[in-house]
């Protein structure tokens, strides 16, 4: 009964990016490409840091609760940054690919947009490092058992897919952002996306206690959801004419021949 | 792989871990209680018959639940809300009534696991028939109709059969220690309802892996190993069998098989084998040990005697295998001897004496059983006369008494009667017991060390419990047969009195084969490779499958050889390869790494010169293929992948329903929410220069 | 174009010539005249395009049908559905709707044959002993 609990975890997880998949990136072969090539950035700066962690656990006292403690908040910290620094080298080489594209085509406009490719990006970013976040955790939630014998919660499944879920999500949101900064050269707001990451990230050190780690995630997430959707070109004028469904007139109006 | 483990840190950073990990723990490790001490209940099967245990493919998965009493059976049975269950006994209520009712629970119990106590039960308990080897002795209604199947004498009352019943669940063992405290712990933390009121979930829960492979019967698990032609083809039971053990007071040509001209052999027959509920725990100290370590200290006190006065016969020391399972081992040897496979024949083969079970004396009373079927001929009768009159007179002076059960009386369960069933062959059986076994836990896991009253004064090393003398009764009663064989054999009257057992090598022996084989004695005895088989705790006699030597038959192989051989001054490479001079066919030599002289290390090892060696001791209805052969054994053992077991805790049916509603509920509204948002794309985003943007 | 009967070889490369222009014809800007020949192209290609399917169909019968197999005609069936009862009434159709129903057919019959098959060995391999054992292929362990 509990493949119940591993289909709901994996849509918990990756509902939302697999939604966004398909409806936005599946049917245009270059998102696609680029979806793939952003989740092998997230992987190489994985690789490295875990090689740096490797090295620093062999060579730290493995006694030491403190060091180790130390050491875990260090790792947390250095992949975050080589994260961040991995998305700003992928936007450097977006941006040398794009004026080869714009080489390539015969059109005079880029076939896709720095804004498109910032969404893309981030998302696949995000599904890779959501993947390796919940994959193992997945496979254990298949098994008889639930977390619990040595006294964790047993909402560890739940809140970690929870998570999950928030960490795809902002990597999508710090794409957009990020990507959007580098480009009007806004270093503050590249800061903020880099903070917020080490915030997020460290908010799971709370974790038996997941409310305290989820809850300030997901206001994280709205606020950087809110950042991005701005930052996208949108605006609260155009959700209201969304909602109130003028759009026909609105369209109307904005009609351009694709 | 090292790289992997290293991605799996980081991986585990981001897996949201708790602990903020002082190592790499995996979410496995939050969830399993992996249980280190697992010995369970096989499946055996014969030419009928499946007997043992068996999980699912995928282990056994049940709410754990204490059974405390035997009214409490209606919790698991009937009204528990949470089946099925797993069943923890304490051994009180391992009882035939309580595994019957749980074997006919309808599917509510998913398996059992038994805690074994750490004292013996007062009242006796054999997992055993009442009447062993009852279809493969010599007393079949053709034999003698009103002997066959224990009318007479049922020589094991206790048995209730348990070991010979069909279960379709894991039955495991538990050491009264952490882990069963752990598992009790983590029932009274979650399982244990208050007040009439159901648990609440999470509920503990064990699981237990022992799932086998062989089914139905022999024959059908043969003929499935021979079944080749399958994408993977996979061996599914392999025979019980091993090696008997055997050696002469004189050396017999090996390379020459069948009949010996002017040989006469006096054979003396102790068993090796002894078995349990679970395959794993074997003790048999009253079964098997109490017998063999009599016959091997005869052995080692006939060694001068043989040696300086030969008797005119041959004693021939054997020690049979998997009797416990149809006679394995004595019928084969029979078979051999039929056949002329075996060094002498039966032609050659003068009398038997038999050492049963004789660790538990009451009034120091030995009883001589003999078969009154053969006896009824004239010239047979004598020779069983001489030679209980052999035995009596051997007897006095010692602190044992002899005694002939009445005469009507049959044989217990011995190996002799896989000779009679040959031919009218004189000879004796000595037990301690005159009907009734007096062993109260015969092939059970209780047949221990405590039950021969082998125990030593508190705080002594094993090297001083070692040395300690804890018995003598044994003793006597191996000076007793030591000097009844040697009459037997035709021996002279006026050695008699220079052969005497030693209670130094007794209670060595006693202590080694019941409480711990490494011990700085044996490892003496043995050869260097075979050192990594000596364990802290006593061997397991249970006979295993024919593929391996189990560890007490070469045990008994290299004591027999140390204590009836002769040290002799050649290389190792020579002794390794068997070669002396010209009498290499008659002995065997065995090279044993010897102890450490005091001021060194390196220990010195020397060659053994003995006649000690090995016969097969499978059935011959394997090398005939008779696999429903009502004659010989036909008993198999199931393989399996792998036994083990764990706790954890199990979420209610609500939770994991919970947890897939608000995953496709996400995921469903994600869907809309995509959908709805990629169609307005165009008005959403629509401020920007850009025409298009991130979401289309 | 007139409709004179073309050998099978000029058919093979007249389907050929199809496909190319097919590719083509997205690509290429268009006029009233074009468009007009283009129509008159297109309804040769057709029946090129259905005869090649035809036989295509024939070949898969012969190669495989012979053979009994009965996921051929699953194929059959489910591939040249539409052609023989969906699509619009031309000449071959009846031919293929012949071909489509035998397969039909045929494929039920299996079905049935294979369903009784699976269903009694499955039921009475542990109750025939050796003889289930050595029409198994695989013997599942620990299970009679």
């Amino acid at each position: 009964m509990t493949a119940s609990v591993f289909f709901g975890c994996t849509f918990i997880a990756f509902g939302p990016a697999i939604a966004l998949f398909l409806f936005t990136i599946a049917r245009e072969p270059l998102r696609v490409i680029f979806l793939i090539a952003g989740a092998f950035f997230w992987l190489v700066s994985l690789l490295l840091s875990s090689l740096v962690w490797f090295i620093s656990v062999q060579i730290s006292n493995k006694e030491s609760a403190v060091q180790q403690k130390g050491l875990l908040i260090f790792g947390v910290v250095l992949s975050v940054l080589l994260q961040e620094t991995f998305r700003f080298a992928y936007y450097k080489l977006l941006k040398k690919a794009n004026e080869g594209l714009l080489a390539l085509s015969q059109e005079e406009t880029m076939p896709i947009s720095i804004r498109q490719l910032a969404y893309v990006s981030g998302l696949g970013f995000g599904f890779m490092s959501g993947a390796f976040s919940v994959v193992n955790i997945l496979a254990d939630s298949v098994g008889p058992g639930t977390v619990g014998i040595h006294g964790d919660s047993q909402h560890y499944f739940l809140s970690s897919a929870f998570m999950t879920m928030a960490i795809i999500l902002l990597h999508m949101f710090w794409g957009v952002v990020f990507f959007d900064a580098c480009e009007k050269q806004r270093w503050w707001a590249v800061a903020a996306v880099i903070i917020s990451h080490l915030v997020v990230s460290c908010l799971t050190f709370q974790n038996p206690e997941y409310v305290t780690s989820l809850v300030p995630t997901y206001v994280i997430l709205f606020l950087m959801g809110i950042w991005a959707f701005y930052t996208a070109g949108g605006s609260f004028r155009n959700l209201k004419l969304c909602l109130t469904c003028k759009d026909k007139d609105f369209l109307l109006a904005n009609h351009r021949p694709r | 792989t090292r790289i992997f483990q290293s991605v799996n840190c980081v991986k585990l950073l981001y897996a949201f871990l708790s602990f903020a990990g002082v190592s790499c723990n995996s979410v496995e490790k939050k969830i399993y209680v992996h249980l280190n001490y697992t010995v369970s209940c096989v499946r055996l099967l014969n030419a009928t018959h499946q007997i043992g245990c068996q999980s699912s493919l995928s282990g056994n998965v049940g709410v754990l639940h204490v059974l405390e009493s035997e009214e409490n059976l209606d919790w698991v049975l009937h009204s528990g809300p949470n089946p099925p269950y797993m069943v923890i006994l304490e051994s009180p209520l391992f009882t035939r009534s309580v595994m019957m009712k749980l074997k006919n629970g309808s599917g509510r119990v998913a398996g059992v696991a038994v805690v074994a106590p750490n004292t013996n039960p007062a009242e006796g308990f054999s997992p055993h028939t009442t009447c062993p080897n009852e279809n493969t002795g010599v007393y079949s209604e053709t034999y003698e109709p009103t002997m066959a199947n224990c009318n007479m004498t049922v020589w094991n009352p206790l048995g209730n059969g348990l070991s010979y019943e069909e279960f379709d669940f894991p039955i495991f063992s538990l050491k009264d220690d952490n882990d069963t405290q752990v598992i009790r712990q983590c029932y009274l933390d979650h399982n244990r309802a208050g007040n009439g009121s159901t648990p609440q979930y999470p509920l503990c829960a064990m699981q237990l892996y022992s799932h086998m492979s062989a089914v139905t019967d022999t024959a059908t698990c043969m003929r499935r190993n021979a079944i080749n032609f399958s994408l993977n083809p996979e061996m599914v039971c392999d025979p019980l069998g091993d090696q008997n053990v055997w050696a002469s007071t004189r050396p017999l040509n090996n390379t020459a098989k069948g009949h010996k001209m002017w040989e006469s052999v006096v054979i003396a027959a102790a068993r090796l084998d002894s078995r349990s509920f679970f395959f794993d725990i074997a003790p048999g100290a009253q079964s098997g040990v109490s017998g063999f370590v009599t016959l091997l200290a005869a052995a080692h006190a006939l060694r001068n005697a043989t040696q300086e006065a030969q008797p005119n016969r041959t004693i021939l020391y054997t020690f049979f295998q998997g009797e416990t399972f149809d006679y394995i081992g004595s019928s084969r040897m029979v078979y051999d001897m039929e056949n002329k496979q075996f060094v002498v024949d039966l032609d050659n083969v003068h009398s038997v004496l038999e050492i049963g079970q004789v660790g538990l004396r009451a009034d120091s009373k030995l009883w001589l059983h003999t078969d009154p079927v053969s006896r009824r001929n004239e010239s047979v009768n004598k020779e069983v006369e001489d030679l209980i009159g052999n035995l009596r007179s051997a007897a006095t002076g010692l602190n044992v008494t002899v005694d002939v059960p009445g005469f009507s009386q049959p044989l217990p369960p011995s190996s002799f009667q896989r000779f009679l069933r040959a031919r009218p062959i004189p000879g004796v059986v000595l037990e301690d017991h005159q009907s009734a076994y007096t062993n109260k836990f015969y092939e059970s896991m209780y047949d221990n060390a405590e039950n021969l009253n082998v125990s030593y004064p508190p705080n002594l090393t094993p090297e001083e419990q070692l040395e300690y003398i804890t018995d003598t009764a044994v003793t006597e009663v191996a000076t007793m047969v030591a000097r009844a064989l040697y009459r037997q054999a035709g021996g002279e009257e006026s050695q008699l009195s220079s052969i005497k057992a030693d209670p130094q090598i007794v209670t060595k022996m006693l202590y080694s084969f019941l409480v711990r084989s490494n011990n700085s004695w044996f490892q003496q005895l043995v050869p260097s490779d075979f050192t990594s088989y000596l364990a802290n705790r006593p061997p397991n006699f249970y006979v295993g499958v024919v593929q391996q030597s189990s560890e007490p038959t070469l045990l008994v192989q290299y004591l027999l050889a140390n204590l009836t051989g002769s040290t002799i001054n050649i290389t190792q490479d020579n002794c390794k390869n068997q070669r002396e001079d010209e009498s290499d066919k008659m002995y065997n030599y065995m090279w044993v790494q010897g102890a450490a002289p005091p001021n060194s290390t390196e220990r010195e090892g020397y060659c053994v010169r003995s006649t000690a060696r090995l016969s097969k001791a499978l059935s011959p209805a394997f090398d005939l293929e008779q696999y429903t052969s009502k004659n010989f054994s036909t008993w198999t053992e199931s393989r399996w992948k792998f036994i083990k077991g764990r706790i954890f805790l199990v979420a209610s049916h609500e939770l994991e329903m919970l947890t897939l509603g608000v995953g496709v509920g996400v995921l469903l509204s994600s869907l809309l929410v995509t959908y709805i948002i990629s169609s307005k794309a165009d008005i959403l985003f629509s401020s920007g220069r850009e025409p298009t943007n991130a979401t289309y | 174009m007139s409709h004179i009967p073309d050998s099978r070889w000029r058919k093979a490369v007249k389907f050929s010539v199809c496909l190319t222009w097919k590719q083509q014809r997205g690509e290429t800007k268009k006029n009233a005249i074009q468009k007009n020949k283009e129509e008159e192209v297109l309804s040769d290609c057709q029946h090129l395009v259905i005869w090649r399917r035809f036989s295509d169909f024939l070949a898969l019968e012969i190669s495989g049908g012979f053979a009994f197999l009965p996921f051929l005609w699953l194929v059959n069936v489910v591939w040249f559905f539409r052609e023989a009862f969906v699509k619009p009434a031309y000449t071959e159709q009846l031919q293929i709707k012949t071909y489509v129903k035998r397969s039909a057919l045929g494929l039920l019959l299996w079905v049935a044959v294979l369903t009784t098959w699976i269903t009694i060995f499955q039921h009475f391999r542990a109750e025939w002993g050796e003889v289930g054992d050595y029409l198994s292929f695989t013997i599942p362990l620990g299970i009679p």
